[in-house]
């Protein structure tokens, strides 16, 4: 039997329509969802208050602090080593078992589930390195976690400049370093940038591997070695021992709230960049 | 007599096991536009990236004989490659804009050498650099636009000015036409005969009648072998060889 190829065509464009279609409401749910839930939560006091009644009462301000904290210190960390590996990768060594065996290291360190990395930050930093519970394990393990996507997206992204700018930079005397700095990094800095980007928003969210290694202390962490909750933690903590849903709504409004602006900012500057650029 | 610039002797260039270039031996005189042609896969592209020495970025690749630029020999294994290439300058087949404004396709090399110290003096060499190669009326009012909206005869002529803006001794052109149209092809040939009182010139190129037109010597390469080499009237009069005359004639390649 013969199928009517324009029937086929129709059918199969409402079926991918439909699992779109799917995936938006799934996300369109969720959202709005949380949004129900806690926005009526919300508050500048809210915000910039300390935590009462372990969460019960007050506000989240040292779970902002907290997050900002352990997100920086694992983006100072992996994004140099990642786009420095990525370039090495890339630029410096040509394809072979080497090469080959650090990308394959680096996808089985995307596959570690985030909880047997929590362990491992505890046992290395926590324990053997003696930082204790802290904002630095902390960072330094979601580093770790990271670090994988940001190689992963900074190789694809180098790997996309075309070879012919290098040619160029190469006939016009131009050291390699001259090259990949004022050339071949420019042009694949958008697509740096969305890795880190996507790092920025995994390790905001992220519970398992800051539970295990930066604590849960309620206090403003004021150094690197003080203890403090993330936000996810602090989510994770109030649900589970059902201390204050509404609470927990609330941070999770937070939470969903500071990753679309880390989204919006970084892809305007990505477009006044690109702009000046071309 | 004019000088010679470049001296190659016995020169053979391998791919791996396979070779791209035999043999070969060639002056290239200062001042004098140099013609190579031949089929494809003769080599030509292979010897102009062993002029510049960019064919050290391909891996597996084996050189053997001399080449010496004003009488010093530039495949020696510590040679200063960079500073090489800003003596010896290079325009593709195709024309590669870099992502930036025409102005900064210019400007950013030299400014990197530091060569012109000041920001007017470098104004001024982008300025010369695209008149020279004969771009200048069509862009000096949007210097500052990107250059990859130049069309494809301005973006050769683009790339040859940025060669031009390093200041270099030689430059190489690989078929630098293959792609224009006969107008804008034309202003490139005219462009490289007022430009050769300067500067050396290999060309490169599949059309005879340019070589005919534009070079001084002409060398034909035919299966990684130097096949004949002269003055151009005499080469395409009076060929040497056969197959020389089976080329120019049309009869194969
Ligand atoms: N990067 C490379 N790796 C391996 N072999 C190569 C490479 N570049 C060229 N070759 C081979 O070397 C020989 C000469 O190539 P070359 O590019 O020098 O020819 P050409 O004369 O420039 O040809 P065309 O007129 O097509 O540009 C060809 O057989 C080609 O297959
Ligand atoms: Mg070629």
């Amino acid at each position: 039997m013969r199928v009517d190829p324009l029937l086929t065509e129709r059918l199969v464009k409402s079926l991918l329509w439909c699992l779109t279609g799917l995936t938006i409401f799934v996300l369109i749910f969720i959202i709005t969802f949380i949004a129900i839930k806690g926005l009526p939560q919300l508050s500048l006091s809210f915000l910039w208050h300390d935590i009462e009644d372990m969460g019960r009462a007050g506000g989240i301000f040292p779970t902002l602090v907290s997050t900002l904290y352990l997100t920086l210190i694992a983006l100072v960390v992996a994004s140099p080593l990642g786009v420095g590996s990525a370039i090495y990768l890339t630029e410096y060594t040509l394809e072979g078992w080497v090469t080959r065996l650090i990308r394959f290291g680096a996808e089985c360190l995307a596959g570690v589930p985030s909880i047997i990395l929590g362990l491992f930050g505890f046992v290395l930093f926590v324990i053997k390195l003696n930082f204790g519970w802290s904002m630095l394990s902390g960072g330094l393990s979601l580093a770790i976690m990271i670090l994988p996507t940001i190689i992963r997206t900074s190789e694809e992204a180098l790997k996309a400049v075309p070879k012919e700018y290098q040619d160029v930079c190469f006939s016009l005397g131009l050291s390699k370093w001259q090259t990949i700095t004022r050339v071949v990094l420019p042009c694949a800095l958008p697509g740096i940038m969305t890795g880190i980007v996507l790092s920025i928003g995994r390790s905001i969210g992220e519970t398992a591997v800051v539970l295990f290694t930066a604590g849960a202390s309620l206090r403003t962490p004021t150094s690197l070695f003080d203890s403090g909750r993330s936000m996810a933690v602090h989510f994770y903590i109030l649900a589970r021992e059902g201390l204050s849903m509404p609470n927990a709504y609330g941070t999770a409004a937070i939470l969903i709230i500071s990753i679309l602006l880390i989204n919006i900012t970084a892809y305007t500057l990505m477009q006044r960049f690109l702009r000046k650029y071309q | 007599m004019l000088p010679v610039k470049i001296q190659v002797r016995e020169l053979t260039f391998h791919y791996g096991s396979h070779c791209a270039i035999q043999g070969l031996n060639l002056d290239i005189y200062q001042g004098e536009i140099l013609g190579l042609m031949g089929p494809a896969k003769s080599g030509k592209t292979t010897f102009l990236r062993v002029l510049n020495r960019m064919c050290d970025l391909i891996p597996n690749v084996r050189i053997q004989g001399s080449v010496r630029l004003d009488d010093e020999e530039i495949l020696a294994p510590h040679y200063d490659v960079d500073s090489l290439r800003r003596r010896i300058g290079m325009v593709f087949a195709k024309p590669v804009p870099l992502p930036r404004s025409i102005y900064e396709n210019l400007a950013f090399a030299p400014r990197l050498q530091k060569k012109p110290q000041h920001r007017d003096d470098l104004a001024e060499l982008v300025e010369n650099s695209l008149k020279a190669a004969q771009l200048w009326d069509e862009v000096k009012d949007r210097l500052h636009d990107s250059a990859l909206k130049l069309s494809g005869g301005q973006q050769q002529r683009l790339c040859l000015a940025r060669t031009l803006a390093m200041a270099p001794e030689v430059i190489l052109l690989d078929e630098p036409t293959s792609g224009l149209d006969p107008i804008s092809t034309a202003r490139i040939e005219e462009t490289l005969t007022a430009l050769k009182k300067d500067f050396t010139i290999v060309l490169v190129s599949n059309n005879t009648k340019q070589i005919a037109r534009c070079s001084d010597k002409v060398a034909f390469l035919l299966m990684s072998r130097l096949v004949e080499y002269g003055v151009t009237p005499e080469v395409f009069m009076v060929p040497k060889q056969k197959e020389t005359d089976d080329y120019i004639s049309g009869r194969f390649g």
